[in-house]
Parts: structure tokens; C-alpha cells; sequence
């Protein structure tokens, strides 16, 4: 039985869906985030990581790992203020901290550029992490970025992080799994217009279906552990069905958690929803198990 | 708490200092002194005291040996002193109907002293009395006072509901005291024994006299409203809305009894409080009847020789203070001077066991607190002795009942007013029954004693004080001959509030008597000597004000503005210390012939 407080939220995004132009929704997917109240204890430190603007979000003052966070919004939208209370609460939760990075975007920045911008983060991040452990999160197209960096990471033999956590992964680009077309009508935040749109915006001149952009079909032979979340209610549903077959297929660990009912990336939400809340909780288990293990 | 620091990765100072400024500055500004309302200042609600009838007596007009102004633990501490010495017939005079000062006013549900019972509570081994528990609970710390004024036969001396109005030196006569009964006192000697949470102070609201419900403050507890006692069990606040504003040290104690019985609670925070580990217990009567002789004079000093940076073979008292102040000895006490290390290196020290320990103060919210937004607003963020750290073991816990409910006043608007119907805390309105505050008492020193003193050529204290307090060893001051202070002015601190008053009233019992040996009858600070400590202990103040003014706004800092000069430049501490204060006035007292003191 979902909560009260999610039905009203279902319904609300029903009735108020995200507008179509990406600057509006930029605005729009921003002030969302922001307007999520910080706790009071997280500490909020501005940074440059991988040349690119970011942000630290730290609780104890004694951290002992490193979360970085990829934000989602379909390879177009999101940033720093969309995602400031998720990297607080993980911070929180994992006693780590949580680096957000603005990556660039497109359409003024198709393929690799977001993807570079993360992989130069990353290499910042292990050259002065010292005996810290890092791991990975991501929700929607963030997590389809974290997949891809994954994907590269292993090709070439370079040091991994400690997990990866992907909340509803957006890491099949093209339109043709089954999910787009029966969860259209319960979906209220993906319209498939939408995500064509923004997939060709992020692919440029390659197939949309090319694993370096449909991560979901990557090769992950040697990964370390792996959380996915996806709900019922979405049309990337088979994204996280997808990416945790060629896991699997890759004898990777791989946690794969579906809600009856829940939308895309509902961990975001987790202060008005109960579900959001209980979500995240269990990813930080996840990921605080693996750093312990790491 | 202390398990696992070795455990813990290097925190990250940079951080924790980015961390603490956002938050000191989130606070600053907004409040000051002036925000506050006192006694002083027409402080708009009922303070009369409800515990005790008024007796009428005889106006007394006569001629004693000493004035004692204040009957709590300073006042009898010195009156016993005092009557050891052969010095007397003695007058203790108080506004509260009994003994026991801090402890006959602050009556609200689950006072407690901090400072463990056996060595907070004087003269133990005098009286015979061993207290029942670790940490004493307001009634048997109220009784003891009693006690000691049976034992020592210091009732008859004592002019209880009765206040000081106007004290005067006249060449002639030395001191007249008089009061609001009517009575003039011819004294030799008057000694300032009053302390400094006794008169209560309130934030400065408007509509506080809107409000319709019930409003108090936690030093003059209302039980006819809230029935129950000191242990609970507030019949009166079922089915009420109750506000605590504040939460310092009464809130602390009190926030979780008040919790049980409400209906609903709020509680309204600045700035949160380090509340560390309590872990009282009962006295084990087999380790009560192993007492030796002098036990009790070992154990305060054992005590405060630890929590003053000092080595001692063991921890007698092993709780939250000593624990503490061991882990950040090299800040508060303690000679480092030979140790080898740069003044810069022994600061940063100091400053990273500090983060260390405040991490663990912070886990334990984290701990214990299970409603993720309300431990996060429970975490206090600045150095920690900041702010007045307490130890409490119902206090968390309370938050993770359904019915209470933090609010946070920390930012610009905060708590704006109260209305006819409650209390607005940014922008909104709640609705409340009662509004209890525990807001913390009048902190300065012209605010706290509500009389005047005039000494030798007309000059009152005040005046004398304009830019602060002069004195020499927080003792005497010049212009006023035969005038004794006590308390916390320019005198050297313990964290035993009792064993400085032990230290103070002997002092100034023996200098009494030396006096006496050596024939005079009258000793005065001269204006070099008292100008010369004040130096001393301006000089002594620098690091003091450049760690307060890292700290968020507060009493222990003025509000945030710890001052540099002017006003009140000189209210404060011997930066030595407790021992380091002792020896320096026995020195003067027994060896140095009382230097820069004229004796007559």
C-alpha cells in the first residue's frame, strides 16, 4: 500500500507535468531539488573537480569514504541544486563525502562531453583520495553515465570503486524496450517524446544504441557490487532490467531491487515520501556494507 | 562514549572550521545583550517565590561583625569559615525564604547538579552525610544547604525574604546594610557572596503580555500550574500545548519530564547543547563505609587537579567532565610551555582533539536520536567549551517521542513573538497553553545584584566599575575597605563550582583573622595594586577572547561579541586557573604581608 503521502505526490506530477523546453525545464528541475529542505548538519564546501564546478557534502568531520555523485535529468538538465539534498542524505547515512559534480551538458555538450567531465572527476578523485574508498551513484541518465565510466574503467584495467548505486538507470537510449510502451500511461515524470529527444541530443553523431551510450549493453566482466532500484511505474523499467542481465551475464554481484508501483528515481523524493526515505536507507546500507568489505 | 576515538579517521579541520563559522554566522547579528530582559531591565514576568510564606519579624537595627549577602552555597560556605575563625556575631542575608540559593529557586522537575555529588556538596565529612546518588537531585541538594545550617547553627544569623537595598561605608561606622524590612546593619565586614543563577533573563519578545496562557520561568517553577514535583509526573500539563524556549542546562534537565506529561511539547533552539553521557548510579553504601578521613577534600582536589590539565595516579570521580578535559587538556589547562612544541602546533593539537571529541558528542545524537531531521538539528557545531556543555541521559531520548517537537529559532527572524494565542517562530503561528522559559539567567554583574553599594567618598560600585570589574585577586577593591567578593570574577576557576567557594571563603575568613592577629581592623586594595591585577588579567584574557570568538553567540562569549575593550573589557577570570590562584593569594596572605593592601 503506498502512502498517503506518495499518492499525493503521484498525483501532483500528473497534474503538473515538467515543461517541454529544456531551458524552462532546467529551472524547473532545479528549483524542485532545491526547494528540498538541507539538514541542518550537512556542510556544504564548493570545489572544482575534474575542472568542472562541484560540490562536497559532508556530515562528521572524520569521513572515511568518497561517494560521487552523477545527477540525472536526461544528459540535459540538473546540477548542483537538483541533487544537494540526496548528496547530503547519503552523506549522512554512509558517514562519507559525497562529491556532486555539474558535468556538462546537452545539447550544448553532446557525447563525450559529460562523459569526460566525469572520467576527469573520477582520476581527481582517486589521485588524492589516499586509503579512501570511493564508490558510485547515479539516478536515471546520471546512472547510465556511471555504467559508462564503469564500462571504461574495466576495458582498461584501471583501479574501480568500492560499488555502484543506480537509481531507475536510464542506460538504454533507444525506444525499443517493451517498459516504454506498457508503463506509459503510470509514468508521470518520463513522456517517450521527451527521452527521444533528449537521447539524440546526447548522442550526437552515434547510434543511440552504441554501449557508449546505452551503457545497459556494456560489458562489465570484473565489476565490483551493484545496486539498482527501478519502480513498476516507469518506462525505463527494462533499463534496470536490461543493465542487471549483462551484469549477471558478467557474474557480477548484483543487487536488483523492483517496487510495485514506484516512479522513476522515487529515492529523490525521499523527504515528502516514506518509500523515497525507506529506499535510500537501504542503499546506504548497501553502499556502507561495501566500503566496510572493500 | 570514548570507546573507539583511537578508531577514528583524522578529521578534517578545515572542514570542521568552515562547518563552525557558517554556523556561528548563521546566528550572529541578530542577538545581543540587549535582547534580553532581566530583573534589571523590567523583566515582565511574576518572579515573587511561591515555595516559602513570608514571615514577619522584627525590624533589627544593629551592629554585627559580618554581613553576609546571599545564603546559598557561597554565603554558607564563608559564614562557616567565618564562625571556625571566632569571627562573628555574622548576618546572612537573602531574598529567598531558606538556605540553599541556585537550589531553593531552580525547583523545575529533574534538577540535578553536573558536578558529582560527593564532591559538589560541602562539608560531607562535617555533617556525616553521604549523598544518595552520583548526582544529586535538587531536593537533597537543598536539604544538604539546610543541613549545613543546622550543623553549623547558622539559622539564627539568617534574615531569609529579606533583600539588600542600599550597602554604604561611612568612615565612622564602616558598613550599613539596609533593606526592604527595614533593618539597618552596622557591620565590620560585607562580603558579596551572591551567585549568578538565581535572577532569570528572558529574550526580549513583544506580546508578552498578549499572550493569554501560562508563562514562567524554569528558576521560579509554577507547580500550582503544572502540579507533580521534582520527579514528574505533571498532572497539570495533560492535554496542554507547552513550549520550552531554550536549551542550555535547565532545559536539558528538564525537557524530558515535561516531555512525559504535555500533550505536546515544543521545544525552541538557537543553538543546540553538548550533551554528553550522565550515567548516574546510587551511592554503593560498601564504598561509602570505605571512606577514610579527608576523603573528601582528596576527591575535589583529585578532581580538579584532572579537569585543570594536571596528572593525578588515578580518576576518583571517572565521568563526563574528567573524561572530557582529559581528551582536551592541552587546551584548557596544563603547562605546555616546556613540552617543546610551538605555540601554533600545541593550538592546532588542541584544536583536532577537540573536533575528536565533539564527533563523538555528534554520533551520539546520531545515535540516539532516530527521526533523521531532528538529529540533525541536535548536533551542536563549535569548540566544546563553547558553550556550557551538559550530561543527561533522558534528554535525547525525549525527541524520539511523538509529541515533541524542535523548533528551530536559529535563523534571522527566530522566535519573533508571542501572541494571544501563542507563539510565532518564522513567520508562523503555534498555538500553546504555556510557555515555560528556560532562557538562562542575568549574566552581569550590575544586572545580578539589585542594590547599591557605596564606599569611601561617596563612589558606588557601579562607577567604580564603569568600564568593568577592578578588583585585586576578585577580592577586594579599592574604595571599598572591608568589602569581600566571591564568585567567578577575576579569581581562578575549577569546574566544582563549591570547592572555588571553599577556597574563596577560607581565603577571606583568614584574612580576617590575620588581620585581627596583626591589630588592624580594616584592609583595603590600594589603586596601584588593584591596577596592576586588572592588567594581569587583561593580559591574561587575549586567548580566551580569540577562541570565544570563534564560538557561536552565547553567555560564555557575550552573545558573540566577546569584547576587546570598553565595557566589560576586565569581567572576567584569572587565566592560571584554580591552583594557581590559591597559591598566589596564600603567598600574599601569609608571607607577603597582604602587598598592595593598606591595612589600618
Amino acid at each position: 500500500m503506498p502512502s498517503e503521502a506518495y499518492r499525493a505526490l503521484v498525483e501532483q506530477l500528473f497534474a503538473a507535468p515538467m515543461p517541454a523546453d529544456i531551458v524552462e525545464m532546467r529551472e524547473a528541475y532545479r528549483a524542485m531539488g532545491d526547494a528540498f529542505p538541507l539538514l541542518a548538519d550537512v556542510g556544504v564546501t564548493k570545489a572544482t573537480l575534474g575542472g568542472r564546478p562541484a560540490e562536497w557534502l559532508q556530515v562528521a568531520a572524520a569521513p572515511r569514504h568518497i561517494v560521487l555523485l552523477v545527477h540525472g535529468g536526461g544528459y540535459c538538465i540538473g546540477g548542483l541544486d537538483s541533487h544537494r539534498h540526496l548528496g547530503g542524505e547519503i552523506a549522512r547515512q554512509t558517514g562519507s563525502r559525497v562529491a556532486v559534480i555539474d558535468y556538462r551538458l546537452a545539447p550544448e555538450h553532446p557525447y563525450p562531453a559529460g562523459l569526460d567531465d566525469l572520467k576527469a572527476a573520477w582520476a581527481e578523485l582517486l589521485a588524492t583520495a589516499g586509503d579512501d574508498k570511493i564508490a558510485l551513484v547515479g539516478d536515471s541518465a546520471g546512472a547510465g553515465l556511471v555504467m559508462a565510466l564503469l564500462a571504461d574503467l574495466l576495458r582498461d584495467e584501471q583501479p574501480l570503486p568500492a560499488s555502484i548505486y543506480c537509481m531507475s538507470p536510464w542506460a538504454d537510449l533507444s525506444d525499443t524496450a517493451t517498459s516504454r510502451t506498457i508503463k506509459r500511461e503510470a509514468d508521470p515524470l518520463a513522456s517517450i517524446d521527451q527521452l527521444a529527444k533528449m537521447a539524440a541530443h546526447y548522442a550526437g553523431d552515434i547510434a543511440v544504441s552504441d554501449p557508449r551510450i546505452s551503457s545497459a549493453f556494456a560489458d562489465f566482466r570484473g565489476s565490483p557490487p551493484v545496486f539498482i532500484q527501478a519502480g513498476t511505474a516507469e518506462v525505463l523499467m527494462d533499463d534496470a532490467l536490461n543493465l542487471a542481465k549483462s551484469l549477471a551475464d558478467a557474474d557480477v554481484d548484483v543487487d536488483l531491487e523492483l517496487r510495485a508501483g514506484m516512479i522513476h528515481v522515487w529515492p529523490w523524493f525521499f523527504p515528502a515520501i516514506p518509500e523515497g526515505a525507506e529506499a535510500l536507507a537501504r542503499a546506504c546500507a548497501f553502499l556502507s556494507r561495501h566500503f566496510a568489505d572493500a | 562514549m570514548l570507546d573507539d576515538l583511537q578508531a577514528m579517521p583524522e578529521p578534517d579541520l578545515e572542514w570542521a572550521r568552515e562547518k563552525y563559522k557558517a554556523e556561528r554566522d548563521r546566528r550572529s547579528g541578530k542577538s545581543n545583550r540587549s535582547a534580553y530582559r532581566t530583573p534589571g531591565s523590567g523583566i515582565a514576568i511574576d518572579l515573587r517565590d511561591t515555595y516559602r510564606p513570608r514571615i514577619e519579624r522584627e525590624v533589627r537595627n544593629e551592629q554585627v561583625d559580618a554581613v553576609i549577602i546571599g545564603a546559598g552555597f557561597a554565603g554558607l560556605i564563608v559564614a562557616i569559615e567565618m564562625k571556625k575563625c571566632g569571627i562573628g556575631p555574622i548576618r546572612i542575608i537573602d531574598t529567598a525564604g531558606d538556605f540553599g540559593g541556585v537550589w531553593y529557586w531552580n525547583r523545575y522537575p529533574g534538577a540535578q547538579c553536573d558536578v558529582e555529588s560527593y564532591i559538589y556538596l560541602p562539608f560531607l565529612e562535617e555533617t556525616g552525610y553521604i549523598p544518595k546518588e552520583k548526582y544529586s537531585h535538587q531536593p537533597e541538594i537543598l536539604e544538604h544547604a539546610q543541613r549545613l545550617g543546622r550543623h553549623f547553627d547558622l539559622y539564627d544569623d539568617a534574615l531569609f525574604h529579606t533583600g539588600v537595598t542600599d550597602v554604604r561605608w561611612s568612615d565612622s561606622d564602616r558598613w550599613t546594610v539596609t533593606t526592604d524590612r527595614g533593618d539597618t546593619i552596622r557591620s565590620n565586614f560585607v562580603v558579596m557572596a551572591g551567585g549568578g543563577q538565581d535572577q532569570p533573563r528572558l529574550p526580549d519578545l513583544p506580546g508578552l503580555d498578549e499572550f493569554s496562557g501560562h508563562v514562567f520561568h524554569s528558576c521560579r517553577w509554577d507547580y500550582d500550574y503544572s502540579g507533580g514535583s521534582h520527579a514528574g509526573d505533571c498532572a497539570g500539563l495533560e492535554g496542554k500545548r507547552v513550549a520550552v524556549v531554550g536549551t542550555g542546562a535547565s532545559a536539558v534537565q528538564l525537557v524530558p519530564y515535561i516531555a512525559r506529561s504535555a500533550d505536546h511539547l515544543y521545544v525552541l533552539q538557537r543553538t543546540p547543547v553538548v550533551v554528553g553521557e550522565r550515567l548516574n548510579k546510587p551511592t554503593d553504601p560498601a564504598w561509602a563505609a570505605s571512606l577514610e578521613p579527608g576523603w573528601q577534600d582528596r576527591r575535589m582536589l583529585n578532581y580538579s587537579t584532572l579537569v585543570l590539565g594536571g596528572q593525578q595516579d588515578e580518576d576518583l570521580v571517572d565521568d563526563g567532565w574528567t573524561h572530557a578535559t582529559a581528551e582536551l587538556a592541552s587546551v584548557y589547562g596544563g603547562d605546555k610551555s616546556d613540552s617543546g612544541v610551538s605555540a601554533d602546533e600545541a593550538a592546532e593539537a588542541a584544536e583536532r582533539a577537540d573536533l575528536r571529541y565533539m564527533e563523538k558528542i555528534r554520533a551520539r545524537v546520531d545515535r540516539v536520536v532516530t527521526k533523521r531531521e531532528k538529529a540533525a538539528l541536535l548536533k551542536p557545531w563549535y569548540r566544546y567549551f563553547c558553550k556550557r556543555p551538559t550530561f543527561n541521559d533522558l534528554y535525547l531520548p525525549a525527541f524520539n517521542r511523538d509529541n515533541v517537537e524542535l523548533l528551530d529559532v536559529s535563523g534571522p527572524a527566530g522566535l519573533e513573538r508571542l501572541t494571544k494565542a501563542g507563539f510565532v517562530v518564522d513567520g508562523a503561528e503555534y498555538p500553546a497553553d504555556a510557555i515555560i522559559f528556560a532562557s538562562g539567567f542575568a549574566s552581569d554583574l550590575s544586572e545580578r545584584k539589585g542594590y547599591e553599594l557605596t564606599g569611601r567618598g561617596g563612589i558606588s560600585l557601579r562607577d567604580h566599575w564603569q568600564e568593568g570589574a577592578r578588583s585585586l585577586h576578585g577580592v577586594l577593591v579599592h574604595n571599598f575597605p572591608n568589602l569581600f567578593l566571591m564568585g567567578t570574577v577575576h579569581v581562578g576557576l575549577t569546574i566544582n563550582y563549591t570547592e572555588m567557594m571553599m577556597r574563596q571563603g577560607r581565603h577571606i575568613a583568614r584574612t580576617i583573622e590575620l588581620l585581627r592577629a596583626r591589630g588592624f581592623d580594616e584592609i583595603e586594595a590600594t589603586a596601584g595594586a588593584e591596577d596592576a591585577y586588572v592588567e594581569e588579567i587583561v593580559a591574561g584574557r587575549e586567548a580566551d577572547v580569540a577562541f570565544h570568538a570563534s564560538c557561536t553567540p552565547g553567555y560564555f562569549n557575550n552573545e558573540g561579541m566577546p569584547v576587546k575593550r570598553g565595557k566589560g573589557l576586565t569581567d572576567t577570570v584569572y587565566a592560571g586557573g584554580l591552583f594557581a590562584w590559591v597559591a598566589m593569594v596564600t603567598d600574599w596572605r601569609e608571607t607577603q604581608d597582604f602587598a598592595g593592601a593598606e591595612l589600618r
